[in-house]
């Protein structure tokens, strides 16, 4: 009895998901705004329940501990800003709210088993629950054809990562005989490791991860979703989904399959060096914001596999924080995005042209989230960067390091664009003034102001939490 | 407790413009003006406390930050390092001052600027090699926006080219730093820590030139500097002083405090080489001077010969020459920042910095004339003002150390003469235009800002003693270091 207890913020999220589903069929006239509060709530009880129910293992399959809860609250927090930043923004949307809330929630559940998964299946599982609501959110606007189309692109490639995936995974079953972790680890240590057939299950495997957390040279479907989808749905794709991702690939890399560290590490770097040049590369010439912000956010992926490059415990912890950061620092650079496509309808870079004077509240704000995703202090990017760069450098990575530190500085040349366009430019003839932004996206505005600089300055706290929650991930 | 104090006041100012009221403009420069005028008098306080016998790093502040990683809040300055902070507080003073009509959008100018000077002063005391990177940082990238925004001439390029150009310094800057941190057993940041590593020679050397080109790229160092001359003739006035008189000695403060102070043999291996390029700097540069019609590229490329001559006394590694170098860190901070002062009072009088377009100013601005021919003469090392004293030290020590180097960079002096008695000659005596006959003189701020400048370099060389004594309470322990290595 007392294993199920485990599963309790499953069971909550589900039970709200399910209320946030039928509560239009049983009171059709619930205002939108009750609905949303609800959900708020929802996530903050399962928040609550995450970290009271007790660590443990559940039959070999499930598996309660800090690292866990650690991603699990990064997600949870981003679908609660996300909730917030959609709150007003889909007055424009043919769709019902609930029904959005529905596929929010069920990604959330999703990505809540690829966090407790320790069994191949069930991450499999967990992963497909966690991809297939953002597809479905993605495609939200069906009068826009690049919603449409955005979708389109990232059902194809999501069904075929995930073919890659399982092909990848069913071929270390064969080799290994086992689906769960543990018992894989221990296989490989035993001599498994050699095998051919698990050497071409990792290599599918790594293609497969390369899709989901949008690694060059499988990212092309990532700008087009991103630009696409509607912009709360790709804060929560940029932010849970990429978290989700890597939790999904410390557990099967790092925890999993440690023995062939050599083969994927190599991989890996390779695919970190790529990919971190490739976005910056790609993100120079963009004029659409969310473009822009989509190839920035491939190349902190780029940055982000660096950890798991590293390698425990130093590395897996760096990434941890970094993931943290990232989660302030994007959302507040799309709330921003939010708020002045809400006021003006535009996602160019033009619409931008003298927000400094426009508003400068707003302008303050993409100006912190644009320099923490460049790295600058004292801002949380900054703070993460060091850490996860440190890490890798300790492991022997100079190379690579060299690499990303030059790469930041490049980054900063096209993030320097857009506060040129804020700060620089005057705003053009007849810009009507902005509306003043709804108290929603206003919350999140703060919370993610207070969580730049707080990381960035005081940084403690959160880098000893995610080193303790990574320390047992190897019994 | 009183670095932390000197540190917060520029932040605290730079918090309180942000939440002024937006249509208040002028409020925003008493801000300002209090907040450098309270870190001058502390700094000031600190200088007079300092003990000169005691030597050694002094005012210590350590709390630990990040104890997983080594990282702690750490301040203290020893004699170099409270020079320089000296130098900040007063450069920053007089920048408000210069800057003092400066009203367009100056909330988020005076912001911007205290944040700025932030960063350099936590660079001149951090012993912590984290806080000296982040401080770093800091200081550096408001630099794109002041420039951006307020500058003149083909600024969004110059800013950005600058930014770009200090950023990927600074990206060599935290290789080494990094590799500083994991060689060895012990993790630490901490730069008391990271002296007690005893580094192999063979690590030295490989380390030795990426910090130096790192930092060097933010001193000017040639073939590095062509960020500086456009970022500063772009510049406005108070940033242009900033830049010139503290920021680029970041860059020379950062070779000596971890360059040399940590890899001595690095720097043993490596300086004979490097000395060569900083003649170029001496030499290149003042050719460069004397060619450029715009008087701010005049100033700029002064700066980067003038910044040769700091490097080429670090090259020398030797006491004498060294004192030279901090003291000329110094002297050039204070007469490029009354430079950079008084050019923008000539352009906001004449609106043209073209020197031919320009001439017979004195009629109009005695006061402005003759604060320029002051900065010319220190610029050209007349005796009786501080860069005298600098240069001859940096050439005593080269003479003693390398001669054929030293008899080529004297050559620089020669050029310098040549374009700054060139270019007061041509702007302020002469025939003068008639359009300049409505023109003012400096009015009650400009001349306190310039009394102050001219003050302080006049005093130094007088006394020089002054500072040297404090500059030498530094440089003897890292002399006993280099005297030890084989």
């Amino acid at each position: 009895m007392s294993q199920w207890m485990l599963l309790l913020p499953e069971c909550v999220l589900t039970i709200f998901l399910g209320v946030a589903l039928t509560a239009d069929l049983v009171l059709p006239a619930l205002p939108r705004r009750v609905l949303a509060l609800l959900v708020l709530l929802g996530l903050a009880v399962t928040a609550a329940c995450v970290w009271w129910t007790p660590a443990g293992e559940f039959g070999g399959v499930f598996l309660n501990d800090g690292f866990g809860r650690f991603a699990k609250t990064i997600v949870l927090a981003a679908a609660a800003l996300v909730v917030l930043c959609a709150w007003d923004f889909d007055l424009v949307w043919l769709r019902p709210w609930n029904e959005f809330l529905f596929l929010l929630l069920a990604s959330v559940l999703g990505m809540f088993f690829i966090a407790s998964g320790r069994e191949l299946v069930l991450l499999y599982v967990g992963l497909e629950l966690a991809t297939f609501p953002i597809v479905l959110l993605t495609a939200y606007q069906p009068a826009d054809p690049k919603s449409a189309e955005g979708g389109l692109k990232f059902l194809i490639l999501a069904a075929l990562a995930s073919a890659v995936l399982l092909f990848g995974l069913s071929l270390i079953y064969a080799a290994t005989g086992t689906t769960q972790l543990t018992v894989l680890s221990e296989r490989l240590h035993q001599g498994a490791a050699s095998s051919p057939l698990l050497l071409m299950g990792l290599l599918f495997l790594l293609a497969g991860l390369g899709f989901k957390i949008v690694l060059a040279p499988f990212h092309t479907w990532a700008p087009d979703a991103y630009e696409g989808a509607p912009t709360p749905v790709t804060v929560f794709m940029s932010v849970a989904s990429k978290t989700a991702g890597f939790v999904l690939a410390v557990r099967i890399l790092s925890v999993g399959l440690p023995a062939v560290r050599g083969t994927w590490g190599a991989v890996l770097a390779v695919l970190a060096a790529v990919t971190m040049t490739l976005g910056n590369l790609a993100a120079i010439p963009q004029q659409n914001i969310k473009r822009l912000l989509a190839y920035s956010s491939i190349a902190q992926a780029g940055y982000m596999v660096m950890g798991l490059v590293a390698f425990k415990p130093l590395g897996l912890s760096a990434l941890l924080y970094y993931l943290a950061a990232y989660l302030f620092t994007n959302v507040a650079a799309f709330a921003v995005v939010i708020a002045l496509e809400r006021a003006t309808g535009s996602v160019e870079i033009e619409a931008y042209y003298g927000l400094a004077e426009r508003s400068p509240r707003l302008a303050l704000l993409m100006l912190l989230a644009l320099l923490s995703l460049a790295g600058i202090p004292p801002l949380a990017g900054f703070t993460a960067k060091f850490y996860l760069f440190a890490a890798v450098y300790g492991q022997g990575y100079i190379w690579l390091v060299v690499l990303a530190v030059l790469n930041s500085a490049l980054s900063l040349y096209y993030y320097l664009r857009v506060i040129r366009a804020i700060y620089i430019h005057q705003p053009e003839e007849n810009t009507p003034p902005l509306p003043s932004t709804p108290w929603p996206l206003s919350l999140v505005m703060a919370v993610t102001l207070l969580g730049i600089l707080l990381l960035g300055v005081y940084p403690g706290p959160i880098v000893e939490a995610a080193r303790v929650v990574v320390g047992p991930l190897w019994f | 407790m009183l670095l932390s104090l000197i540190l917060a006041t520029p932040l605290l100012a730079s918090l309180i413009i942000i939440f002024l009221p937006r249509e208040k403009t002028t409020w925003p420069r008493w801000v300002g003006l209090a907040g450098t005028l309270l870190a001058l008098a502390l700094t000031i306080r600190v200088f007079w406390m300092f003990s000169i016998p005691a030597a050694g790093y002094q005012f210590a502040v350590e709390k630990p930050l990040l104890p997983a990683l080594g990282i702690q809040y750490a301040l203290a300055v020893d004699g170099m390092g409270l020079t320089m902070v000296l130098l900040t507080a007063i450069i920053i003073f007089t920048g408000m001052l210069a800057s003092w009509d400066a009203l367009e959008r100056s909330q988020e100018f005076f912001a911007l600027l205290l944040i700025l000077v932030t960063g350099v002063f936590g660079v001149f005391m951090a012993r912590d090699l984290f806080l000296f990177f982040l401080f770093y940082e800091l200081a550096v990238l408001p630099m794109y926006l002041l420039i951006g925004i307020w500058g003149t001439g083909k600024k969004e390029y110059s800013a950005m080219k600058l930014t770009l150009y200090l950023l990927v310094g600074s990206a060599l800057m935290l290789v080494g730093i990094l590799g500083l941190y994991f060689s060895g057993q012990d993790h630490s940041f901490h730069l008391d820590a990271i002296r007690q590593k005893a580094y192999t020679r063979e690590f030295q050397i490989i380390f030795f030139p990426v910090l130096f080109l790192g930092f060097g790229t933010l001193a000017g160092f040639w073939p590095f500097h062509t960020w500086s001359p456009d970022g500063h003739a772009s510049a406005p006035t108070a940033v242009s002083m900033l830049h010139a008189g503290v920021l680029m000695k970041l860059g020379a403060f950062g070779i000596i405090r971890v360059g040399l102070e940590v890899l001595p043999a690095g720097a043993q291996a490596w300086a004979p080489y490097l000395g060569l390029f900083t003649l170029v700097n001496i030499v290149y540069g003042a050719l460069v001077a004397t060619a450029q019609t715009d008087l701010k590229y005049v100033v700029a490329y002064s700066s980067v010969s003038h910044m040769g001559i700091v490097l080429l006394g670090i090259c020398m590694l030797q006491p004498v020459a060294l004192n030279g170098a901090v003291l000329q860190m110094f002297s050039h901070g204070i007469m490029t920042g009354l430079f950079f002062a008084l050019v923008g009072m000539v352009y906001n009088r004449t609106h043209t910095r073209n020197i031919p377009d320009l001439g017979g100013l004195a009629k109009r601005m005695p006061y402005l004339a003759f604060a320029f021919t002051v900065g010319g003469l220190v610029s050209l090392g007349l005796p009786g003002f501080s860069g005298f004293v600098a240069e001859l030290l940096v050439f005593i020590g080269a003479f003693a150390t390398k001669p054929v180097l030293a008899a080529i960079a004297v050559t620089g002096i020669l050029f310098t003469a040549i374009y700054v008695l060139r270019v007061i000659q041509k702007i302020f005596f002469g025939p003068m235009h008639p359009h300049f006959a409505m023109l003012t003189d400096a009015n009650a701020v400009e001349k306190v800002c310039l009394a102050v400048l001219m003050l302080v370099l006049l005093g130094v060389g007088v006394y020089p003693a002054i500072l040297l004594d404090v500059i030498d309470a530094s440089i003897q322990p890292l002399h006993a270091v280099l005297e030890a290595l084989p």
